[in-house]
């Protein structure tokens, strides 16, 4: 037998994990994160209108990252911290 | 054959037994495990992790930082494994070390390199002592094939965005095809055929070695024979820049790090001109009519600057400042040179090696 070291270290820090998602949207809140990929407002924004409109939610931030390649900026996190529900991530 | 530690991916196992060296077994386990690029590897015994190791000295458990987006621990001892198993030879963990280090600077994006849709591979450019010190090649034929220290101290920097990083194709790295250098990708700068001060220099990095590290596409030649003055050989380089297809044309912060060829840059420099001139050169001769970028591109990632003018007749430059094109000497005897693209939302590092 050969014994050998893994490549893969120990992850440093844990992960965040998402927030359980609320069971009933009525009366909630819903954000929408445009990530600018294109058409990706459009997609999100009217999803969240649609969702707003079926469950008695209201649609009351739609806002976007400054670029798809970079991190929200924390303004635009703490933001969407006010939303019970944040759409986002669509992809090209 | 392999003693199973936990799901692949999962990461913080230590150690693992397997039969034996060969390359069958090692395959074995590179696919059991999700890790490799597809290539023999070299096994990471305890033993050549070791000699790794006590080459460089310091601590084994001294973190570099969290690699994104899996968020692993670059621990020396995580990359002195990954330079063993990339074939690295004891003495090169600290350009890896400085690398890493580099590649882990806020202003590289790290995360989204690793995890884009775009093929961008970090180029790793040593500098300085090292170059001779540890056999990097800096003349023919830098960009590969055939010198180990080129070849495997690139893959292991690709080994440590997969295993630590968690940049594995179709998992933490979207990128759409991958390109070549995603295996390896290092040159070393030829200082001696250099005839302006060396680029690390130029960065205000005044160390015996450093690394610099500039995330982009692969290499795009340029080639001129004939040319005994500036002018024709530089316009072949805007040529090669000029165009739509890099991110560089809807990102204006993007570099495009141009590596002359020692013959090309000797000529430049035997007219008059530094770096410097170099530079404002293709600032000014790489450009496209604005009607043309702006018909090409809904999002544009522009200072205000280029997005206020409004001719659609003006030429406008494919960065935003004549500093964005990084110009070092690499290479050896003949007419060639290359430009190497941006992936955008990244900028170049340069920091000294730690003896």
């Amino acid at each position: 037998m050969t014994r050998i070291l893994s490549p893969e270290s120990p992850i440093g820090i844990p992960k965040a994990s998402l927030a359980p998602s609320p069971s009933v949207l009525a009366g909630r809140r819903i954000a929408v994160l445009d990530n600018r990929k294109p058409h990706a407002r459009l997609l999100m924004e009217t999803m969240a209108r649609r969702v707003a409109e079926r469950t008695n939610a209201e649609l009351v931030l739609v806002t976007s990252k400054a670029t798809a390649a970079t991190p929200a900026e924390p303004e635009i996190l703490q933001q969407l911290a006010a939303s019970d529900l944040v759409i986002t991530g669509s992809a090209d | 054959m392999v003693a199973p530690q936990q799901a692949p991916g999962a990461g913080a196992s230590d150690e693992l037994d397997v039969v034996d060296e060969s390359p069958e077994t090692l395959y074995a386990l590179c696919r059991e495990r999700g890790w490799g690029d597809g290539l023999p590897i070299v096994a990471p015994t305890p033993q050549r992790v070791d000699a790794m190791l006590a080459a460089h000295g310091g601590d084994p458990d001294r973190s570099v930082g969290l690699v994104p987006p899996r968020d692993g621990e670059a621990t020396l001892r995580a990359l002195a494994v990954n330079a063993v198993m990339a074939g690295c030879e004891p003495g090169t963990l600290g350009v890896i070390e400085a690398a890493v280090r580099a590649l882990l600077h806020p202003e590289v994006n790290l995360r989204g390199v690793q995890a884009t849709t775009h093929p961008v591979a970090p180029l790793l450019i040593v500098h300085g002592e090292v170059v001779d010190l540890l056999g990097f090649n800096a003349a023919t034929g830098t960009f590969g094939p055939g010198w180990r220290a080129n070849a495997t101290v690139g893959r292991a920097i690709r080994f440590v965005l997969m295993h630590v990083g968690g940049g594995y194709p179709d998992r933490g790295d979207a990128s759409t095809q991958g390109q070549p250098s995603k295996y390896t990708y290092c040159i070393a700068e030829n200082a001696a055929a250099c005839p302006w001060p060396t680029y690390p220099r130029s960065r205000g990095v005044d160390a015996p070695s450093a690394v610099t590290v500039h995330c982009g596409e692969n290499p795009h030649n340029f080639h001129d024979m004939e040319s005994d003055e500036p002018v024709r050989i530089l316009t072949k380089a805007a040529s090669a820049m000029a165009t739509l297809a890099p991110n560089n044309a809807p990102i204006s912060q993007a570099e495009f790090f141009v590596v002359l060829g020692p013959e090309h840059a000797a000529t430049i420099a035997s007219c008059g001109w530094s770096r410097t001139d170099v530079q404002s050169f293709l600032f000014e001769a790489t450009r496209l009519p604005r009607r043309v970028l702006r018909s090409a591109f809904d999002v544009l990632a522009w200072r205000p600057w280029l997005l206020a003018i409004d001719d659609d007749d003006e030429l406008l430059p494919m960065t935003e400042h004549p500093d964005n094109y990084r110009v070092l000497v690499a290479g050896g005897p003949g007419k060639h040179s290359c430009v190497v693209p941006s992936w955008g939302m990244t900028k170049s590092v340069t920091l000294p090696v730690e003896a």
